[in-house]
């Protein structure tokens, strides 16, 4: 099980470094020069000379990818052309930002996407089934923006229970630390904060906890269904034991593989900042940090984004497949 | 599951919503500032923040581009226009405590013009001081005593004492610069009405009143600018009063806030305009008689309407009105196909003709819809029988494109920065401009204009600019090298309970006398 995980880690090595390159690569090929862009209607020979030679971009590309390169190597991702900041900070206070909402969204979706998929499973072809069902395809089919805004209009409008923006209300104040404001709070004690906080991050993560949950719901279901028609879960019924013995310690375990693959690739796509669900809540996370970045040709905040994003999406499957091997031995195939 | 979750969140959250004490106002905004050092920055977010908590030697009026005293209480000039000499107000102190003399200001400017100064190397550059020629135009910056600051002229220039009321001209603390280095830009620390408190990025930028102030004390304890990208949600924050001022309003909301009694509108005709220029250095554009008949076959004011929403004017001269030595005896061009057609047929092209319309690939301040816009001029132009394909390119591409003249035709525009109309018409239509990579993408080269153009640069008397200015545009309205289409207006919207906040032509967002009367 050690030199599996350790294998799978080792093969990371190559994977971001072909990541980096390639990112590297694609934000040189762009077309439009950065410095034209950055100075717009005010662009003039002189500033546009000065600023490709600040940025680098007179060099040409071996000596522009050496110098990417070395600075990854030691850890410096250099400054952002856009905000003047380390690219490092960039991140180091956004990342939270999404890695909380992402949390919290994948915390609903596995809860209810479970539990309505076992459920839905256990009465196939009930009201139950049927009501699940619709509910996950309407809830997969539903494009987030609209869903945002309608959770707005009911929640935040109609019914005003939850604020529609941002990550805390404009009279609370503490000192961020780590900038995931839960801990934070809780470090501090200030469970005023952590109250506002919460009250702020349930819109947000309900909208992007949806198709989530709804793909959980329907992937947990199908699955369940397979594995309740195998013979041992006969056998399991033969011997008398009680349904919720059957379904959930018999089932449910084998049923939740694939369910987990699912929750793994959501899990990183949901990381990659959900730029629709930031940009309507306020969010101050990566996705919308990387998007005006692409915006403004602000290529060294691109590839330090797009290499943690990518560092990121590979974690979160090496993690699916760690859980695959454990909860399923015969995946640990470096085993004679 | 959530429903347990939710009555802990409520109950948490009524926990949380105690009255706050503090008199705030939460200002809503499309995105953040990018950074709070006013030598570096180029875009309004971080400047509608530095407005806030810097000051300069001169200030606008607070309603006009007119200038008047701030951190020098006066000035003389020397009879040779060369030696601005600016008398400091005393007992200025900056937000970190230290003291604002002659010596402070030698820094904050001459860390942009010295190339041998210590702060002088940012990545970048200090763009503003470049992009307002400030190299050119001064020869030597002194501080001969603490309360006396001197600047050096290489020759006459009038302009340059507005260009000293803009954010990059402010004074910054020396003391905070040397501390922060490059870090300085999200630790500010100026001498204006509210000093710095905190900013999390993409969140908030919160200030807080400067109670050392030495003028009259700002009435607000907190200023809040808070970005929220969604301009649905902006409005509707605004609604429900989470958020009390609002600007750039989406034309959409506009008659609801007028409908809304809790809500006031702002509105003001903005800076800057959008044009289409025509290339002169290519056929058939050098021909007048073709410039002219294009002029007369747009339709601005459907434009203005359907477009803008009737939140823009429809140009007639290259400045916009708000601009002292605006012509408003130029008549313009009126819309008259019919003329346009028997000019076009003057010319030698009874059947029009085929060529190109640029049009910018992304929204502008003076231009929120180009893509539109170029399909609306495309329709008027095809009534007359000049026949324009659009063609567009990625932004980048676009302005390099048009700056070294491979369009026909073009769209784009131009915010005005310092107020003077020297920063329009000098910028954008002399013949010095319209050197490849040019600014002036009409390559409009007129000798006399230029006389006109350096005369009014040159004087200090200010009536006489103004003349020679209305004289300009009666040149350039004689010459049409572009179809002068909008004045965008600039827009903002607060509670009813918010008074004292004014619209600066220049964009620039002062809060120091915004109160709340309830």
């Amino acid at each position: 099980m050690y030199r599996f995980v350790l294998n799978r880690f080792i093969s990371l090595v190559p994977t971001l470094l072909g990541i980096s390159f390639l990112v590297f690569l694609m934000l040189y090929l762009v077309p439009g020069d950065p410095a034209q862009v950055m100075l717009g209607e005010r662009a003039n020979a002189e500033s546009l000379a000065e600023l490709r030679a600040t940025m680098g971009l007179d060099q040409p590309f071996h000596v522009q990818f050496y110098r990417f390169f070395t600075g990854l190597l030691s850890g410096d991702l250099g400054r952002s052309i856009r905000t003047h900041e380390k690219i490092t900070t960039e991140i180091l206070q956004r990342f939270p930002a999404t890695f909380e909402l992402t949390m919290a969204s994948m915390l609903m979706a596995m809860t209810v996407g479970i539990s309505a998929g076992i459920w839905a499973a256990v009465r196939r072809g009930k009201i139950a089934d049927l009501l699940s069902m619709v509910l996950a395809t309407a809830g997969i089919s539903m494009p987030v923006f609209w869903l945002a805004l309608m959770l707005i209009l009911l929640l935040g409008v109609f019914l005003p229970l939850f604020p529609v923006s941002g990550r805390l209300s404009t009279h609370i104040y503490f000192e961020p630390i780590t900038y995931f404001y839960t801990l934070d709070a809780l470090l501090q004690s200030d469970f005023e904060a952590f109250g506002d906080i919460l009250w702020h991050l349930f819109l947000p993560a309900l909208t992007l906890g949806t198709i989530p949950m709804a793909v959980i719901a329907r992937m947990t279901r199908a699955s369940l269904l397979e594995v309740l028609g195998e013979d041992y879960i006969r056998t399991a019924w033969a011997k008398g034991l009680s349904q919720r013995m059957v379904v959930l310690r018999h089932a449910v375990k084998n049923a939740f593989i694939p369910t987990l693959t699912v929750i793994a690739l959501e899990f990183g796509y949901l990381l990659g900042g959900a730029i629709i669900t930031e940009t309507i809540f306020a969010w101050p996370g990566v996705g919308r940090w990387l998007f005006l970045a692409v915006q403004a040709r602000d290529f060294r905040a691109v590839q330090g984004g797009v290499l943690l994003l990518a560092t990121v999406f590979v974690l979160a499957n090496l993690l699916a497949d760690v859980l695959y091997a454990w909860l399923d031995p015969r995946i640990r195939y470096d085993k004679k | 599951m959530i429903i347990p979750f939710l009555l802990i969140l409520l109950t948490l959250a009524a926990c949380g919503s105690e009255k706050q004490q503090l008199t705030t106002l939460v200002f809503g905004r499309g995105s953040d500032s990018v950074g709070l050092d006013p030598g570096l920055e180029t875009d309004g977010e971080s400047f509608k923040v530095c407005d806030n908590i810097y000051e300069t030697l001169v200030a606008y009026h607070s309603e006009s581009t007119a200038i008047l005293p701030q951190l020098a209480h006066s000035w003389d000039v020397s009879a040779d226009q060369l030696t601005w000499t600016f008398h400091l107000r005393r007992g200025v102190h900056f937000h970190d405590g230290t003291v604002f003399n002659a010596e402070a200001m030698l820094f904050s400017l001459g860390r942009q013009f010295y190339k041998d100064h210590p702060h002088h190397k940012v990545e970048g550059g200090y763009r503003y001081w470049k992009d307002m020629g400030m190299d050119d135009i001064l020869a030597e910056l002194a501080a001969p005593d603490d309360s006396t600051f001197v600047i050096r002229l290489k020759k006459p220039n009038a302009p340059f004492l507005s260009n000293l009321a803009m954010n990059f001209c402010a004074a910054v603390s020396p003391t905070a610069i040397k501390k922060y280095g490059r870090d300085y830009f999200k630790n500010p620390v100026g001498t204006g009405p509210f000093r710095f408190i905190e900013w999390r990025k993409d969140e908030r930028i919160v200030l807080a009143r400067n109670d050392n102030y030495w003028g009259p004390k700002a009435k607000l304890d907190r200023l809040i600018f808070k970005p929220i990208q969604e301009a649905a949600i902006r409005f509707l924050e605004l609604s429900q009063g989470t958020v009390q001022g609002l600007d750039n309003l989406n034309p959409e909301y506009i008659d609801e806030i007028r409908d809304n009694p809790e809500l006031q509108l702002l509105t003001q005709p903005g800076m800057n305009v959008g044009y289409l220029a025509m290339n002169m250095d290519k056929a058939p554009f050098d021909d007048l008689r073709v410039r002219r008949a294009i002029n007369h076959a747009v339709n601005k004011q459907a434009l203005v309407d359907n477009f803008y929403q009737g939140l823009a004017l429809a140009a007639k001269n290259p400045i916009p009105p708000t601009l002292w030595g605006y012509n408003d005896k130029i008549t313009g061009y009126a819309y008259d196909p019919n003329k346009a057609r028997a000019l076009l047929a003057e010319a030698g092209f009874p059947d029009g003709f085929e060529t190109e319309l640029w049009a910018m690939p992304v929204p502008r301040p003076y231009m929120p819809q180009p893509d539109k816009i170029a399909q609306a001029v495309q329709a008027d132009l095809a009534k007359i029988g000049v026949r324009a394909r659009i063609v567009q390119w990625e932004w980048g591409t676009y302005l390099d494109k048009v700056s070294n003249g491979e369009h026909p035709m073009a769209l784009l525009g131009w915010t005005g920065d310092n107020g003077d109309p020297d920063n329009f018409l000098y910028v954008l239509l002399d013949k010095a401009a319209a050197v490849k990579p040019a600014q002036n993408i009409a390559f409009y080269k007129s000798e006399e204009l230029h006389k006109v153009l350096v005369a009014a640069r040159i004087s200090a008397d200010r009536d006489q600019r103004s003349k020679l200015y209305q004289q300009a545009q009666e040149i350039i309205f004689h010459d049409a090298p572009w179809v002068p289409l909008v004045h965008a207006t600039q827009t903002a919207a607060f509670h009813r309970g918010v008074s004292g906040f004014k619209l600066h032509p220049t964009g620039s967002k002062w809060f120091h006398s915004t109160a709340f009367t309830p």
